[in-house]
């Protein structure tokens, strides 16, 4: 049974239940409303987006469940993108933090994740004053305290 | 995009894509701003580790500035008076760790204070640490002294009443410490009996090569319980100088216990101080039916090394006989015997079992057994034990542990051949093929049908219990009987190829006759196979051609349990 999104702009989407379910968000409005065709109103995601949304749902909609993994290393890899994943992951500034901003909204985790390294990838390598400018972030701190700061946290770096 | 994106600003999502940075880009973004300062400082900071080198551990001054969000504090190869006075209050956690690694291999263990003044800062840090719930050591300088141990206990407040009677726990008192792990430590005579009280006063307890130091003669008793022993989760194993006997009582007082653990010390290495070892007269004063009442894991097997005590059939029965019924969820014991008695007492277990992993007994001796458990056992995930005769498969019924993942069995596919001499070289005869064949065809589809296995470990056991039966030694000097699964295994491959999640094969001291084309069928139908142990052809040059073939589509070679 297919199920209608709306996105914030009032376009509707018809996807299958099953590429839908991929959001745990719509997974658990569809189990707390039951049988039920009333189209989901999703007021935080523009048409846009949510195309893009659907379409990695529909390219992953079999997809096992992803287990968390408990490991003791916090540090995790982000060079283990699938091929397709990346390509999907070839836009915009502008539209890679909106697919994050959706895919934590919907509760979309694995989509979340490849969002999230693909930014990494993108800091990797990069001087602070260059994440400065590649994500446009105003230099709050005075000289001293980045010295500071830079000075205290030198012991990590090797980490 | 003139300013920074949204996305950006939820701490969530900033830290999720932190976690993806290695520690260069890392400190580099921490540096960036304020915000991004504020959001990513804890993730350095809650679980800090101090090590030896200077330069890869922050300053007194940086662990000062950001003391309020430090958490769990990990001393490794290092430790110090200094950073210890800095002033920790909101600690939950401490390890003091000397283990090595290969990764450490220019550590050199650092002390800064001499042995008072480092165990004296350790006391504050306990006593100004309410939210203290986790206590890690392993090999720790300096060795903590009575007074640490007293502080970690439940009466760090008050002393000990006279006549040692338990005082019940009131809700809302002071508890000790929640979680203890130690390790490779050395105890002395006055800190034992305070460092038993800590133990007992854990929830969760991991004791693990730890020596009593015994001041001339014999170990004292240290029964003296002021409260009831907490432990949900306890785990001794290879305590020395100190009773075994007495060890096994001071387990039996953890009444809220749902999993216990005990090794006995490894024999050759003083100071032992553990005889005698326990009867079953003993083992009857010390465990009877009401002893461990919440109990769902028991685990008696050895790790490496021989360990002294091992456990006769009767001791392993009455200790069954002893746990509630249908509540046992896993049972391991290697090491000692586990044979008909045993059988006889876990019988009453089998409903619930999810994880069973038996030391090997004689031929064939749990095959029985292990049929019973294949189809009574429906929550069963591990099963690890000895001989499987194709003729208690034949008679039982069908196998309901549909979710089982590591099946280690040694199947005897000729029990069922009525003893028949077989000629040593007629596998290479096709009519041997197919007279045998419908017997391995059997074992192979009921296998076959466990789809949810992950590991497969048809290998002969290698077995020195006390009836001291090897199949090794037995199969060599009476190979024919015993043939079983040997050169078997290619032949059988086509009824396994639905186990699409098996990741490894183990076929240690069977002779197999494997040829490329096999492992070519391996890799095709199991994605995810990534280790295959065993003799894959007797003669070296063939076994490392296929084992070279093996290794460049990303299998790994296991090593091989076998004598070789």
């Amino acid at each position: 049974m297919p199920v209608i999104l709306v996105s914030s702009d009032n376009q509707d989407f018809k996807v299958d239940k099953e590429v839908a379910e991929r959001s745990i968000l719509i997974k658990n409005m569809l189990e707390d409303v039951g049988e039920s065709d009333s189209p989901i109103p999703l007021p935080n995601v523009t048409a846009a987006v949510l195309t893009k949304v659907i379409e990695y749902c529909e390219h992953h909609r079999n997809d096992p469940v992803q287990v968390p993994e408990e490991t003791d290393d916090p540090r995790k890899r982000s060079n283990d993108i699938e091929e397709w994943d990346m390509k999907f992951m070839q836009v915009d500034q502008e539209m890679l933090f909106e697919i994050i901003l959706a895919a934590n909204y919907l509760d979309i985790k694995p989509l979340l994740d490849v969002g999230c390294k693909t930014v990494a990838n993108i800091i990797k390598g990069k001087t602070p004053e260059e994440i400065r400018k590649a994500f446009n972030i105003v230099n709050d701190f005075t000289p001293e305290e980045e010295a500071q700061i830079k000075k205290e946290n030198e012991w990590a770096e090797d980490r | 995009m003139t300013t920074r994106h949204e996305a950006l600003e939820i701490p969530e999502i900033l830290r999720r894509i932190s976690s993806y940075l290695p520690g260069p880009d890392f400190t580099s973004c921490l540096q960036t701003c304020r915000s991004f300062h504020t959001v990513l400082s804890p993730l350095l900071y809650s679980t800090l580790t101090l090590c030896p080198k200077d330069d890869k551990r922050p300053s007194p001054e940086a662990v000062l500035k950001y003391i309020h969000l430090i958490g769990h504090i990990k001393f490794d190869f290092f430790i110090s008076t200094q950073y210890l006075r800095l002033g920790f209050k909101n600690l939950h956690s401490i390890t003091i760790s000397n283990r090595w690694a290969p990764e450490k291999k220019d550590y050199q263990f650092k002390k800064d204070g001499i042995d008072s003044e480092i165990l004296e800062a350790l006391l504050l840090v306990i006593r100004e640490n309410p939210a203290l719930r986790k206590w890690t050591l392993y090999n720790p300088s300096p060795r903590p002294s009575d007074k640490v141990w007293r502080e970690l206990s439940s009466l760090k407040k008050t002393d000990p009443p006279a006549g040692g009677q338990p005082v019940p726990l009131l809700p809302g008192q002071n508890r000790g410490i929640d979680i203890l792990d130690i390790s490779h430590i050395s105890v002395t005579q006055d800190a034992k009996l305070w460092f038993l009280r800590a133990c007992a006063d854990a929830r969760e307890l991991r004791v693990c090569s730890v020596s009593f130091m015994v001041a001339g003669g014999k170990p004292d008793n240290c029964q003296l319980f002021l409260r009831p022993p907490q432990g949900r989760k306890v785990e001794m194993v290879d305590v020395k100088g100190y009773n075994v006997i007495e060890q096994l009582m001071f387990l039996s007082h953890f009444v809220e216990a749902q999993s216990i653990t005990w090794m006995s010390p490894v024999a050759g290495q003083m100071p032992i101080q553990t005889l005698p070892l326990p009867t079953l007269a003993d083992l009857k004063q010390i465990i009877k039916p009401t002893t461990w009442p919440k109990l769902r894991a028991l685990n008696l097997t050895r790790s490496s090394g021989q360990h002294i005590v091992k456990f006769s059939d009767e001791c392993i029965a009455h200790i069954l006989d002893c746990l509630p019924e249908h509540q046992l969820e896993e049972f391991k014991l290697q090491g000692s015997t586990f044979g008909p008695l045993g059988a006889k007492a876990l019988k009453t277990q089998l409903p619930c079992l999810k994880d069973l992993r038996l030391e090997p007994d004689g031929i064939d001796g749990q095959s029985e057994l292990i049929q019973e458990v294949m189809e009574s056992c429906p929550k069963l995930k591990v099963l690890r034990a000895g001989m499987f005769s194709v003729r208690h498969m034949r008679q039982g019924k069908p196998w309901i542990c549909h979710g089982l993942k590591e099946l280690a069995v040694h199947v005897d596919l000729e029990s069922d051949r009525d003893g028949a001499a077989i000629d040593k070289k007629v596998h290479k005869d096709p009519a041997y093929w197919s007279k045998y064949s419908s017997s391995r065809r059997y074992v192979f589809e009921k296998i076959g049908k466990l789809t949810e296995l992950v590991e497969l470990d048809t290998s002969m056991p290698i077995n020195n219990s006390q009836r001291g039966m090897s199949y090794i030694s037995l199969s060599r000097l009476y190979r024919d009987p015993y043939w079983t699964l040997d050169y078997q295994l290619p032949h059988g491959l086509e009824e396994l190829a639905e186990l699409k999640k098996l990741e490894k094969l183990d076929f240690s001291n069977t002779l197999q006759d494997i040829l490329q084309t096999d492992l070519e069928w391996m890799l095709e139908n199991w994605p995810r196979l990534n280790m295959v142990t065993g003799d894959l052809y007797w003669k070296a040059d063939r076994q490392k051609k296929l084992a070279a073939f093996l290794l460049e589509n990303g299998i790994q070679i296991g090593r091989s349990r076998g004598n070789k």
